[in-house]
């Protein structure tokens, strides 16, 4: 710990911007002087502008529209992942006999990768009439889904016991205390398994996208790559990719802090 | 109106903690509870407050069960027992919502509650940002403002400075003479036994059992220094003393 907070922060950013501008020297002498067959930053980022402004010629989309198709898929997964994951996670939580019960279950379900469902998932939704959307937001629900539960459940259980008794001792029912003790104490766990949720499913739906579809920056850099190695569009779309999950995800820290004021205060 | 612990007993596995716990309190009365550490104070009062089951003995209270759905027993944790995501006013606010309490009714008591212990500047402010006597303040306005029939107290002074400590008693002898209240208190501190009970149950060491009750009929306030007050003071040392002792003879801690 710094004893000049103020201090601390103008170093660190000034080693921020340091790192930033070292990864592109860095990204600009292995692209001029050829040790890796990359295109160089600034080309980078002018087809990357372009992309955003006037899109890409041979689809007729902007890299924002690209995006927001991406992002369309994640809001729709996830939320269904957290709505199913949330409460099933105070159940589990709450009830020893639950989480036993179905213990063995989750933990076997649990290490097997999201994309690894994709095929299975072509076949179940074979039929659905929009068959790789709906894969898309079956693999964002399963990535965002595990990692939610596993940090709500474990919010519940590390609830302090008193807290649970100075609810029972003055006569608290169960429908009181859940409102009023489990959900509000668990939050902040729960508001972490949702940040680590939507982060994995945003990587979930690239590679998703690289598998079916039309649209989406998964779509986007391998169609750029399928037609011709085109690495400046490829980088354009990973940046985009970057950009948007640290967005989502310092928009996520904003929230919690909002929802959250007694935990950060 | 009175509460009977009659032949209490209870053992964690193997291990016996409490045998055969007799004493009555009478209404109003001021009661506290004295032991060497570890003797099974806290599973007392615990088993008092209808927490946890006795393996033997039953509690009466008015001749019945002590009912937490009626609103029998207000608790003071050993611990912070506060809830960390509620504010001050919230956390007044919390028994008086369990308890039904109309909401205009209870911004009106928690207002009068957070008044009583000196914190009415402060009903937004959460736990985490109040000093440690302010929050034991803050757990005594949360037991008083649902007016429980009993307040059982867990060595709630245990964790605060000697000057914070004294200070919060004085305060807690005015509320429970303003409030008439019913207080079982558990101390491991003769001086504060000796300063505020009406009448002290001495439990040996584990396994506890009633040494001694003393019946402490001084005046009120007391003061501190009083020949009378450091006489119950010595007594209850010479006491405890010797229990410590066999306690530390008698097997490891």
């Amino acid at each position: 710990m710094s004893r000049n907070p103020t201090g601390s922060k103008k170093r660190s950013s000034a080693i921020g911007l340091l790192a930033i501008f070292g990864f592109l020297f860095l990204w600009h002498l292995l692209a001029v002087y050829r040790i890796l067959e990359i295109p160089a930053p600034w080309r980078t980022f002018r087809v990357f502008l372009t992309l955003i402004v006037e899109g890409d010629p041979v689809y007729q989309r902007s890299l924002i529209q690209m995006a927001l198709a991406s992002l369309r898929t994640v809001v729709i997964g996830a939320a269904l992942g957290f709505l199913l994951a949330i409460p099933l996670g105070l159940l589990i939580g709450w009830s020893r006999d639950i989480k036993d019960g179905l213990n063995t279950l989750l933990e076997v379900m649990r290490p097997i990768p999201p994309l690894a469902w994709i095929p299975l998932a072509y076949i179940i939704f074979a039929k659905s009439g929009n068959t790789t959307f709906h894969v898309q937001v079956f693999i964002v629900f399963l990535g965002a889904f595990f990692p939610t539960l596993v940090n709500t459940i474990h919010g519940v259980r590390s609830i302090e016991p008193i807290h649970f008794e100075a609810a029972k001792v003055v006569g608290a029912r169960r429908g009181h205390i859940l409102r009023r003790v489990v959900i509000p104490a668990s939050l902040p766990s729960i508001v972490t398994g949702a940040r680590i949720g939507l982060g994995i499913g945003w990587m979930c739906i690239v590679a998703a996208e690289f598998v079916g579809g039309k649209m989406g920056l998964g779509f986007y850099i391998w169609a750029a790559y399928s037609i011709g190695g085109k690495g400046e569009e490829i980088i354009s779309g990973m940046i985009s990719i970057g950009l948007i999950g640290y967005f989502m995800d310092r928009a996520l820290l904003e929230l919690e802090k909002r929802l959250l004021p007694w935990h950060f205060a | 109106m009175a509460l009977c612990v009659e032949g209490i007993s209870h053992h964690y596995g193997p291990l016996p903690v409490l045998e055969n716990i007799s004493f009555r309190i009478e209404e109003g009365e001021f009661i506290c509870i004295i032991g060497p550490s570890g003797c099974g104070k806290t599973t007392l009062l615990r088993i008092i407050a209808d927490l946890l089951p006795p393996s033997g003995g039953r509690v009466l209270f008015n001749g019945g069960r002590i009912l937490a759905d009626q609103g029998d027993i207000g608790y003071v944790f050993q611990e912070n027992a506060l809830f960390p995501w509620m504010t001050a006013a919230q956390n007044v606010a919390f028994h008086l919502e369990v308890r039904g309490v109309e909401k205009k009714e209870r911004k009106r008591i928690v207002e009068e509650y957070l008044n009583l212990v000196g914190l009415a500047p402060f009903p937004d402010y959460y736990p985490k940002s109040l000093s440690g006597g302010m929050k034991q303040r803050l757990a005594l306005a949360r037991v008083l403002a649902y007016q429980p029939k009993i307040i059982l107290m867990d060595e709630p002074f245990v964790a605060l400075d000697a000057q914070t400590r004294n200070s919060l008693q004085e305060q807690l002898l005015e509320l429970w003479a303003r409030e008439k209240k019913t207080i079982l208190f558990i101390t491991h501190n003769f001086d504060e036994a000796a300063f505020m009970a009406d009448q002290i149950v001495i439990l040996t060491a584990r396994p506890a059992h009633v040494r001694e009750i003393i019946h402490v009929n001084l005046l009120r306030p007391r003061k501190r220094t009083s020949p009378e007050v450091c006489a119950v003071r010595d007594r209850l040392f010479e006491i405890l003393a010797e229990e410590i002792a066999r306690d530390k003879n008698g097997k490891f801690k």
